[in-house]
């Protein structure tokens, strides 16, 4: 429901103020502005002054801007995507449903048993790229997909019976799709880390800059960022505070 | 040699952002304030980049948004974890883990 939301307060069409997500971001990148400036100030500086360094904190606002609202188009065109595919899939299985009761021949019926079986399998496709292959990691992926299609064969070419054959052959469907994704996956670059990647920037007074992959291997020992007294760097002391 | 900003190895802010949402809901200025808190001043998050970097977890379903009330009274959007951004965090936590210790023993021994 939330996502509905979204979408619509997003495809807001009268809106020509220069595109639908303005609006949200400006609001939310001002509120820290905004945030920033009243801390400075309650430290004692000048309004002039705290809102320049709330300004020069911040970086280049609208960079900032237009990455947010890239990335905001991006999503909303998956989920876009996502329901179209999701709503013509719900025509196949109608039209299938229609065929196999109403239709008057064989042919009629076999046409509405493809289209369900095809609507099936794309749903299948669909819940198993949501809900398993981007939750779950690639060795237990790949221990569940050989599981399943090892149950698949058994039934297939073990089993007398022509209903448990047809779910080994299914489960096999299933095995060879979910095993199929996982490949499309990883023969894609995932470009979402890498542009996440792009615009970390986190400083570290005192330290010079180093490549990211040479950060730990050519940086000088007393470049290290600072240890406390358990030896451990900010970035591990944060992740194990208040444990 | 030139002084500039140095750069962590990459998914650290996403890490550190996953790791201050674990504690509630917070807006992006609480968080930038969290990360520079909770490193007792020695990270310092670049304000601006932060927000690219929230919409990207958000969209990759690791963190969900909601307008709220701050405490000023204001309209602010706060992010919390999701079950997919905590299973993540315990991934990229485990890599730092491993890298981190790795690189310790490299120090020792060199």
């Amino acid at each position: 429901m939330k996502e509905i939301k979204s979408i619509l307060r997003n495809l807001n069409l009268f809106d020509r103020s220069g595109g639908p997500y303005e609006h949200e971001i400006e609001e939310e990148l001002r509120f820290h502005l905004d945030m920033r400036a009243h801390d400075n100030l309650s430290a004692g500086m000048t309004p002039e002054e705290a809102r320049a360094d709330a300004v020069r904190r911040f970086g280049d606002y609208e960079i900032v801007k237009e990455a947010c609202r890239e990335i905001s188009k991006e999503k909303l065109e998956g989920v876009m995507n996502t329901k179209a595919i999701k709503g013509i899939i719900w025509v196949i299985l109608g039209l299938g449903l229609f065929l196999q009761i109403a239709g008057r021949n064989e042919d009629n019926s076999n046409a509405g048993l493809g289209f369900i079986l095809i609507a099936v399998l794309a749903r299948l496709f669909i819940f198993l790229k949501e809900q398993m292959v981007d939750r779950i990691d690639s060795r237990t992926n790949k221990g569940i997909i050989w599981f399943i299609l090892g149950c698949g064969l058994m039934l297939r070419f073990f089993s007398g019976h022509h209903a448990i054959m047809n779910v080994g052959i299914f489960l096999i469907i299933i095995g060879v799709l979910w095993r199929v994704l996982i490949f499309l996956r990883k023969t894609q670059p995932d470009q979402q880390r890498i542009k996440t990647a792009e615009q970390i920037m986190i400083s570290i007074p005192g330290v010079d800059t180093i490549a990211p992959e040479h950060y730990f291997i050519e940086q000088p020992l007393s470049q290290v960022p600072p240890h406390d007294q358990q030896g451990r760097t900010p970035v591990e002391r944060l992740i194990s505070d208040e444990e | 040699m030139a002084q500039s900003k140095p750069n962590l190895l990459q998914g650290t802010l996403s890490m550190l952002i996953l790791r201050t949402l674990t504690r509630g809901p917070l807006h992006g200025y609480e968080i930038a304030q969290r990360i520079q808190q909770s490193s007792d001043e020695i990270l310092k998050v670049e304000e601006g980049s932060l927000y690219p970097a929230l919409y990207r977890m958000e969209e990759q379903g690791w963190i969900e948004a909601e307008w709220g009330a701050s405490q000023n009274n204001r309209r602010a959007k706060y992010y919390k974890l999701t079950q997919a951004g905590r299973q993540q965090l315990a991934s990229e936590r485990s890599n730092w883990e491993r890298l981190s210790e790795a690189v310790k023993r490299v120090l020792r021994t060199a």
